[in-house]
């Protein structure tokens, strides 16, 4: 049995001061095999981002970052030095944020941050590494990608800065590629090229990607396991068809009948009623209960764990669909 | 696009320009953006005119100009009637009851420093001669429409979440009971569950009061749902123009037809291989600048079906139908 | 797998409210607080000035010219931070300065920030127009002399004495504000809230005092903070050119001006004032930083 790319076990991020905790994420537990995809699906407070970027380490004081296991390709991340890790960070894992205005240096042309990136993790002749940075550039798709080396990024659109972003993601081949909600500020036409290029380029390295969105058509057209978080819990892991054909937790199933699509022909969208808990109001028992629609008096009390149903894990005593669960 | 003389369009503009002059260096001319061009409108009371395109399409534009927050440079619009493009400041004044506007960013479209009440009460005040006792009564049964309970109504904006400060900007708009309001975006920036709990309560609203909706969107998805008419923009220029389910059913401008194609479904995924073909087969290139938009047909350097004809005539709006009409010269040609 | 064991309920607190989260943001920084602790101790001093002090600040014991700070009696009298060079106590006459100090910084302040935010509104609503380019220039101009040359000058024009050294100091501080305000001005005018409240129709005035004055609070409410330390400097500068405060008013500066042959034999009639300044100017930077550092809502999580 090959160990999974990345394991995470009981990953917690808490935030705020110790009378008004706010965890980000609590009890966050999945492993990516190499060359899966991976989406990470929910709303904002769901703590998807959060996760990724504990599992950077990019998560600064005064958050506060806990794992029971935190591995990549079988080495602890957390008995790592920060030399190590960071040896490791760009190298074998590289991570896309969302606006790739503010990601890319205004200063300094693509190249500059190109050969940068390359010159950390790899070295070699400047005429070496040029030469580099414009191939990485056509990997991703830059049309004139001769020109496009030396502008600066506010000469760029978002969907060329997003392919540059990529480009020096990919620069030093990674095993594991994070993909933080990197079509949301992209226009739809966009969006869908850079989805083409990211699987591309996913399967032509073998690359695991995880893909971070709140944006589920996106997630089905690209991922083929799912996780669904919400209020910084994983509700529900899953294989992608399944997923969306069979829901088993009551809040991936209101989430799906939310959508646009799954109303057409309707006069209203189904919606679940109020807001995801907060720091201030989270409930003593499971953290849907107070929106779901199939609660029952022991959610109220107790919070659930992650079941196993199936080939998925869902975290609800009745899980829909199947028997309850003790 | 003539009306018969039974009911008044609540909205009407022809030949809508508006061109911004922009510095492009210390020493260099000025250049000009053409954010608008020739835009034309209807819109009937009660109803949903979808505004759909991408970034750089004149979308938030057109939303300034008749909002009347700024003048065009040519062409005209009609307000219940009235050319507000040729009318004094009195009755551009007047008309602030009638049209009303929803922002996209609902966490700066109120103001940081006022009780969502006061805010509330905002339009009343400047608009009518109510007592304070009356604005508030009237401030607080508008926060019950939208959902929200009185002991909100004190509160500051920073204590709400995005799906509720969008409520209270609903609310904010609906106060003067306008005719017609301009939506920008209005669930754009809200998570997909509170999306549909506020597209519910558009709809409702314009159920019980009788507003029209000017609804800008780059989601077809929703649009899909809202709309009645819709009309497709890009690069200042309209596109297309058709009824909602004609527009779905049979897009005719291959702009139309990529964005249709391009938006991501959950019942529809592909896999990798027909997403890559979709994406090539779609659309190709980068968005010109609006400084210097392609001759002829603005469409022409992205689009699939271009050919030498298309950089010499800016094609018109040509019938495709009933009430349904293509700015492309290929439009029966393509399949 | 079992379920893990229910938690107690969680008291669900209500949000802090504005107040509230601004002082614990304060609070934080220790530096603040203690520069808000002495200007407590400031303000009591001043107002309470006349029950404090030993002894009256203009009373001259001429047995006692010169004395050391010192616990052991005079004549009857102890004077513990000594007397000038004719006989006054020195601290009566620093506490009495505080009175003045404070005085001189909120009249000095008040001034400008009144004029330089009137001034910054209409500059920044008339954005490209003529009115904006009056007054941006003129504060240019103003701001290209040298502060303490134009305080000079205007005093000249006015005639010596506290209440035009205020002015003087008030007219000196204006460009600071008007350019602060015009800044966050622009910076507000092209938010959304504003473009709301122009849809509902309101007018010119309304926007400025209503909808976007209030926003601009935070930048101003610290520059007035800081604007008070160097106003209390510029004033104890005209004080010490003997254009500011006159004999025999205890104001801070004009006894560091009065005392400067002193620094070699009586070294606690100099010192001492400059000290006052130095802690009071101090506490005051200390509070503006903190006020800036809670007020900036990037440094909050």
């Amino acid at each position: 049995m090959t160990v999974p790319l990345l394991e995470v076990e009981r990953l917690s991020v808490e935030f705020g001061a110790a009378d008004a905790v706010l965890p980000a994420a609590s009890d966050v537990s999945f492993a990516v095999d190499a060359g899966e995809v991976l989406g990470i699906v929910g709303e904002s407070g769901s703590g998807k981002s959060v996760t990724a970027l504990a599992v950077m380490g990019l998560i600064d004081a005064p958050g506060r970052v806990r794992a029971e296991r935190l591995a990549f390709a079988g080495r602890d991340l957390q008995a790592m030095s920060e030399r190590e890790r960071r040896a490791l960070l760009g190298a074998d894992i590289a991570m896309i944020f969302q606006d790739p205005m503010t990601s890319l240096n205004p200063s300094f042309t693509v190249a500059f941050q190109l050969m940068e990136t390359i010159a950390l993790h790899e070295g070699g002749s400047r005429k070496a590494r040029r030469a580099r940075a414009l191939q990485l550039l056509k990997d991703v798709e830059i049309p004139d990608a001769q020109l496009r080396l030396d502008a600066f990024p506010h000469q760029l659109s978002g969907g060329m800065s997003q392919r540059v972003m990529l480009a020096m993601a990919i620069a030093c081949n990674p095993r594991l590629l994070i993909a933080d909600e990197p079509t949301t500020a992209l226009d739809v036409t966009v969006q869908a090229q850079m989805l083409a290029l990211l699987l591309r380029l996913q399967r032509e390295r073998g690359m695991a990607l995880v893909l971070i969105t709140h944006d589920l058509g996106v997630v089905a057209e690209v991922a083929q396991r799912v996780l669904v978080m919400y209020a910084g819990q994983i509700v529900e892991s899953a294989a992608a068809a399944e997923l969306f054909a069979r829901p088993r937790h009551p809040y991936t199933e209101a989430l799906l009948a939310s959508l646009p699509e799954r109303n057409a022909g309707r006069r209203r969208l189904a919606s679940l009623p109020g807001v995801v808990p907060g720091a201030f109001d989270r409930p003593a028992g499971c953290l849907l209960a107070p929106r779901c629609p199939y609660v029952r008096e022991r959610c109220r009390g107790e919070r659930p764990a992650l079941f196993e149903v199936g080939a998925s894990r869902v975290r609800c005593f009745y899980p829909l669909g199947a028997e309850p669960r003790a | 696009m003539s009306e018969t003389a039974a009911t008044p369009l609540v909205l009407e503009a022809r030949g809508l320009t508006k061109h911004y002059t922009v510095s492009t260096g210390l020493f260099k001319a000025r250049a000009s953006v053409r954010a608008l061009e020739d835009v034309a409108l209807a819109l009937a009371p009660g109803r949903t005119l979808a505004v759909v395109g991408e970034s750089g399409c004149g979308k938030s534009t057109l939303a300034r100009q008749i909002a009347m927050l700024e003048t065009p440079t040519a062409g005209s619009i009609r307000i219940d009637g009235v050319d507000v493009t040729s009318t004094d400041a009195e009755t551009r004044r007047a008309l602030r009851k009638t049209v009303q506007m929803v922002f996209q960013n609902p966490f700066a479209s109120l103001n940081p420093r006022k009780k969502i009440g006061l805010a509330l009460e905002e339009p009343l005040a400047i608009n009518t001669a109510l007592s304070r006792a009356e604005r508030e009564e009237r401030g607080l049964a508008m926060l019950a429409r939208v959902g929200l309970s009185p002991e909100h109504y004190r509160r500051y904006p920073h204590m709400f979440s995005g799906g509720q400060r969008q409520r209270v900007a609903i609310a904010r708009a609906l106060m003067l009971k306008p005719r017609l309001v301009i939506a920008d975006e209005p669930v754009s920036a809200l998570d997909v569950s509170i999306q549909a709990q506020v597209l519910n309560l558009l709809m409702d609203l314009q159920e019980s009061t009788g507003v029209a909706y000017v609804f800008i969107s780059h989601n077809l998805a929703v649009v899909e749902l809202i709309a009645d008419e819709v009309v497709v923009m890009y690069l200042g220029r309209v596109m297309e123009r058709a009824p909602k389910a004609e527009l779905f059913a049979a897009p005719r401008h291959p702009y139309t037809r990529a964005l249709l194609a391009s938006t991501p479904r959950v019942d529809a995924a592909r896999g990798e291989a027909a997403l890559a073909r979709a994406a090539k087969s779609a659309l190709s290139g980068e968005l010109p600048s609006p400084l210097a938009p392609p001759s002829g047909c603005v469409f022409r350097t992205r689009c699939p079906h271009a050919v030498e004809r298309c950089a010499e005539v800016v094609p018109a709006l040509e019938p495709a139908g009933a009430a349904h009409a293509a700015a492309c010269i290929r439009q029966h040609e393509i399949g | 797998m079992s379920a893990i064991p229910p938690l107690a309920a969680t008291r669900p607190a209500a949000p802090p409210s504005q107040a509230a989260e601004l002082w614990r943001d304060f609070r934080r920084n220790r530096g603040a607080v203690i520069g808000l602790a002495v200007l407590a101790i400031l303000v009591f001093c001043a107002i309470f000035a006349n029950a404090i002090a030993p002894y009256s600040p203009s009373e001259q014991y001429r047995d006692a010219t010169l004395a050391r700070p010192s616990l052991t009696p005079i004549g009857g009298h102890v004077f513990v931070l000594g007397t000038d060079e004719v006989g006054r106590d020195i601290l009566s006459r620093l506490i009495h300065g505080t009175r003045l100090s404070l005085f001189i910084g909120l009249v000095s302040v008040g001034l400008s920030l009144g004029g330089g935010v009137l001034l910054g509104l209409v500059a920044g609503f008339h954005r490209g127009r003529a009115a904006e380019f009056a007054v941006m220039r003129s504060m240019d101009v103003l701001l290209a002399l040298p502060s303490l040359l134009l305080a000079v000058a205007v005093v000249a024009v006015l005639g010596p004495g506290l209440v035009n050294a205020m002015y003087a100091i008030a007219f000196v501080m204006l460009p600071h504000f008007v350019r602060l305000t015009r800044g966050a001005v622009l910076g507000e005018l092209a938010k959304d809230y504003v473009a709301a409240s122009r849809v509902a129709g309101a007018s010119t005035a309304r926007l400025m005092f209503d909808t976007v004055l209030p926003n601009c609070a935070a930048p101003l409410i610290v520059q007035a903070t800081l604007g008070f330390s160097s106003a209390i400097l510029d004033a104890a500068a005209l004080g010490f050119l003997g254009l500011g405060a006159q004999p025999p008013t205890p104001e801070w500066g004009s006894m560091l001006a009065s005392a400067l042959e002193f620094i070699q034999s009586a070294w606690w009639v100099v010192t001492l004032p400059g000290l006052a300044i130095l802690v009071t100017v101090l506490a005051f930077n200390l509070t503006g930083d903190g006020l800036r550092d809670a007020l900036d809502p990037k440094l909050k999580t």
